[in-house]
């Protein structure tokens, strides 16, 4: 299933590199390993990469950059897992700048696994599983909320405001979100709380950053033709649009 | 010489022949005038006052000269000074000459006869054909006066040489006889009388002025009170005039009731001194000191007492300001903050002490007083000093007039040390020889200097974890790197075990790995053990310069890699060894990479180098970096404590000023090497401690 498929491992650790490509070939990629960026930039120009696994910190060009660098060509391909080993770059940072997925070291490698296995799939294909939404928290999306602003929504997840008790960070949620001026009137299905924001001194509300991991079949068409068509690199978007010129004051920038 | 002893003309019993009969007749005239005259001259002194006794001792001398047909009669008088015989008086006939300036005056020891003290010296009759020595008496008188003959009586009273009368022939030579001398006899007994009224009564008349112009008051008294006399100060004193209370009682003065001693005294007719309160006409009080004394009256029994009066009032006023400013000034003292003692210079033993004196040493007041400074000292002195001495010469400087100003250490009652300061100033020199201490207990002091000093030890801590905080992301990095290998491989050999270990050479190669980045976090922790525990009460330990190195480095190249900058090692001479806290050295080399780090950070092409070497006996470490060098002017400052070119936030402003202090600590020095075209630190420490750490104990030695 994953013939063909070339992921390309970013890490100026030899040995993670070595292992992670073992760990990768071994459930059937491609693999083409990179110890810097620009190496990673020179191998991108060269293969049709499906998904990066790139680590942050890294000597002449750093993971960011990177990803910059790719998602500006491609807003879609490559995938980009991070694999961060401090915490350089928060979680809604890093989902704003395009990268969909971001490991901390030392991270499960099984998982790693999985998440670029769901990856490297078709979009279209990404949000059909089945899940039962049994037992797990609502989240209810409410327009109003925005305040005149439109509703945050990226190429894989969105922003809810949450009134109740926040839910944590990797959580499984189920959701119902309305949006009157978008093809779908709304957005419901199940997801996974990627970042939380608590309520801010200056009165701005709670709130959390979902990656969408199923959505319902009514809306689940549509959504996909609007990503596909959408040219915005956000998978899931920070609560502040995150602007281009943020993204370059990153650390390591 | 010829004496009186003579065959005298009177007193022959035989028929008077004509000559002899006109003898007889002139001596009778002559006896008549003789008599004559003793009695003018009498008569003169009679009633004469002593004012005028001058001119009528002059005018009997006259008398007494034209009556012998002498040619000068004087009067030498002893006395101004005594001893010596003065001429007051004389008479000389027309066309004689005085006698020479030298013949005036005479020492009575020149002529023993009349020094003998004898009862009655007999008269002197001298002529210049006398046989006498030519150095005697008599001669050298006569040579003196310039006369050729002289007869002279002493005239005695009780015993003292008063004067003597002399009769002298100076135109032609003349023989005295023995009626001359009687004549000067009863002459200079007529004359000392005279004088020794006109003394007593000049001496009566000057005791009546004093009495009269004494300051105290002086009161004549009968022994029943009635007052007889009285001089002008005690009109001064009462306000009653003179008048006013002669012939009245004393009561007016001084009421019995209230004056019960006096009285008493008045009436047994005896001594005795006392003060009291009078009041002046007009109601005035004042104080006055009385004495009664009584006046010696016949058969020894006084009829009279005298009165002395004196206004005492200002003294007793002057004493109650005294004794008020001294209550002033106990109270002063009593209340003063600090505790003060007075103690005797010489012997140190406590005079005088306040109440906090007590307090501090816990001490009774009373059991203060029989203490001597050394028995509420701590001996000997924390410093070491000898007690006795370090006071002894602290007195010393205090009793130049110097105050002294010094820590001292006193014991308490209950034994314990109580650390004070001292300011120790001379009493004034009424009180000679003795020194007031006044003592502060600085116990609190000492200890805020303590947390001071261990707040400085924090800062030093503090700081050091700063450098450590800058570090946090990139040690992070490094050991979450490992960690990463590590669980990867940990999942990779479960799945290989799970799948029946097909190929264990791989398996075992994993193993290798976890190994191998176990090794790697376990050296960030040790090089974080070096720097973040605190090393300054380590001992100093020999350590390769190598491992130094390698640990500092271990902690923040991560750093400079993850920020591209690149650092440049030199090579690291292998043999080398620096005896040093390690710690220490490692935190200021980190201190100095960081800096460099910040310095170059966001410069093109940066790069940061370390230099290591060995010269002179010393370890020479340098950090240079590619930097846009220091801000000019600021070169001097950067060892200032709190000063940075950092941005806000960024740096304490302490690391350089605490690496310096910890590298001189090791006997070495920190500076910035100016002669670099590239900012450069450098830091050299001895290889050795010996030598220099023994010469810092000989330098305290002789503190």
């Amino acid at each position: 299933m994953n013939e063909k498929c070339t992921v390309l491992i970013v890490d100026d650790e030899p040995d993670l590199c070595e292992m992670l490509a073992f760990e990768f070939e071994l459930k059937g990629f491609t693999v083409l390993c990179a110890g810097d960026g620009q190496e990673a930039c020179a191998l991108l120009g060269e293969h049709p990469v499906r998904a990066v696994i790139t680590d942050v910190r890294m000597p002449r060009m750093p993971g960011l950059r990177l990803l910059e660098h790719a998602k500006g060509r491609d807003v879609h391909w490559p995938a980009f897992v991070l694999i961060s080993a401090y915490p350089d770059v928060t979680p809604e940072q890093a989902y704003a700048m395009g990268a969909e997925a971001l490991f901390s070291k030392p991270f499960r490698l099984a998982k790693l696994v999985d998440t670029v296995t769901a990856l490297v799939r078709p979009i279209e294909e990404r949000w059909n599983a089945r899940t039962d939404g049994c037992g797990m928290r609502h989240l209810q999306a409410r327009s109003d909320m925005w305040r005149g602003k439109r509703p945050v929504l990226g190429r894989g997840g969105c922003v809810i405001l949450t009134e109740e008790a926040a839910p944590v960070r990797g959580e499984q949620v189920s959701f119902t979100m309305p949006l009157a001026d978008m093809p779908f009137p709304t957005l419901t299905g199940s997801a996974v709380v990627r970042w939380v924001r608590p309520a801010s001194a200056a009165g701005q509300p709670a709130a959390c950053g979902i990656e969408f991991t199923h959505l319902a079949d009514s809306c689940r068409s549509r959504f996909v033709a609007w990503v596909m068509d959408n040219g915005d690199r956000a998978y899931i978007p920070a609560l502040v649009v995150c602007d281009p010129a943020m993204s370059r004051q990153s650390p390591c920038a | 010489m010829e004496h009186s002893n003579e065959a005298t003309p009177h007193g022959e019993s035989e028929p008077l022949s004509e000559p002899a009969r006109l003898f007889g007749m002139e001596l009778l005239q002559y006896r008549l005038r003789f008599e004559n005259l003793i009695a003018t001259i009498s008569a003169q002194f009679i009633s004469v006052t002593p004012g005028e006794t001058d001119a009528a001792i002059e005018q009997s001398l006259a008398c007494i000269g034209e009556f012998l047909e002498a040619d000068r009669c004087h009067l030498m008088l002893n006395g101004m000074p005594e001893g010596v015989l003065t001429t007051r008086h004389g008479w000389n006939r027309d066309g004689v000459p005085p006698p020479p300036a030298a013949g005036t005056m005479f020492k009575v020891s020149a002529f023993p006869a009349w020094n003998a003290a004898a009862d009655n010296p007999g008269p002197l009759r001298v002529s210049r054909q006398s046989r006498l020595p030519a150095d005697s008496p008599e001669l050298t008188l006569l040579r003196a006066r310039d006369c050729q003959s002289l007869a002279a009586a002493p005239m005695m009273l009780s015993g003292r040489l008063v004067g003597v009368l002399l009769v002298e022939a100076v135109i032609r030579p003349r023989v005295w006889d023995a009626e001359t001398s009687a004549l000067l006899r009863m002459g200079g007994d007529l004359f000392t009388s005279a004088l020794a009224r006109r003394d007593a009564e000049e001496r009566l008349l000057l005791m009546g002025n004093a009495l009269e112009a004494a300051d105290s008051g002086i009161l004549l008294c009968r022994r029943d009170g009635l007052v007889v006399w009285a001089n002008p100060a005690v009109e001064t004193l009462t306000g009653y005039a003179c008048g006013e209370v002669t012939g009245g009682s004393l009561s007016q003065l001084h009421e019995r009731a209230s004056w019960t001693a006096l009285w008493d005294a008045v009436y047994a007719g005896r001594a005795w001194r006392g003060e009291g309160a009078i009041r002046r006409r007009g109601g005035e009080e004042r104080f006055e000191e009385v004495s009664v004394t009584p006046l010696p009256g016949p058969e020894g029994r006084s009829s009279h007492v005298v009165v002395v009066k004196n206004d005492i009032t200002d003294r007793k006023r002057a004493e109650k300001a005294l004794r008020e400013s001294e209550e002033r000034y106990r109270f002063l003292v009593e209340h003063a903050p600090e505790a003060i003692v007075v103690a005797d210079a010489r012997t140190r033993r406590v005079l005088d002490a306040n109440t906090n004196a007590g307090n501090l040493l816990g001490l009774e007041h009373e059991a203060l007083l029989r203490k001597g400074i050394l028995d509420i000292s701590v001996r000997p002195q924390p410093d070491g000093s000898h007690a006795a001495d370090a006071w002894d010469a602290c007195v010393r400087r205090a009793l130049d007039e110097e105050s002294v100003l010094f820590e001292w250490t006193f014991r308490n009652a209950l034994g314990y040390e109580v650390p004070c300061e001292v300011m120790l100033v001379r009493m004034p020199s009424s009180v000679g020889g003795q020194v007031r201490a006044s003592i502060t207990d600085i116990t609190s002091r000492i200890l805020s200097e303590q947390t001071i000093a261990e707040q400085r030890g924090k800062i030093i801590a503090a700081s050091r974890l700063s450098s450590l905080g800058e570090m946090a992301g990139g040690l992070a990095h490094e050991i979450n790197n490992p960690l990463a290998i590590i669980s990867v491989a940990c999942e990779q050999l479960r799945d290989q075990l799970e799948g029946g270990l097909d190929d264990p050479a791989r398996a075992l190669h994993t193993v290798e790995r976890v190994a191998r980045n176990v090794g790697r976090i376990e050296r960030i922790v040790r090089g974080l053990r070096t720097i973040a525990r605190d090393g300054s009460g380590d001992p100093f330990v020999e350590r390769p310069v190598r491992t130094i190195v390698e640990e500092t480095l271990e902690l923040c190249a991560a750093r400079f890699q993850d920020h591209c900058i690149e650092l440049r090692v030199g090579p690291v001479p292998g043999d080398i060894t620096v005896e040093c806290r390690a710690t220490e050295i490692a935190q200021v080399l980190l201190n100095l990479l960081n800096n460099a780090h910040d310095a170059v950070e966001d410069t093109g092409y940066p790069w940061v180098a370390l230099d290591v070497g060995c010269k002179q006996g010393m370890a020479r470490f340098s950090v240079s970096d590619s930097g846009p060098g220091l801000p000019p002017g600021t070169e001097r400052r950067v060892f200032e404590p709190f000063f940075t070119t950092k941005q806000t936030g960024r740096g304490t402003g302490l690391g350089l000023s605490i690496s310096k202090s910890l590298v001189e600590g090791h006997g070495g020095r920190l500076y910035l090497d100016t002669s670099a075209a590239k900012t450069r630190f450098v830091v050299e420490v001895p290889l050795r401690q010996g030598e220099l750490r023994q010469g810092g104990e000989g330098e305290e030695g002789d503190l």
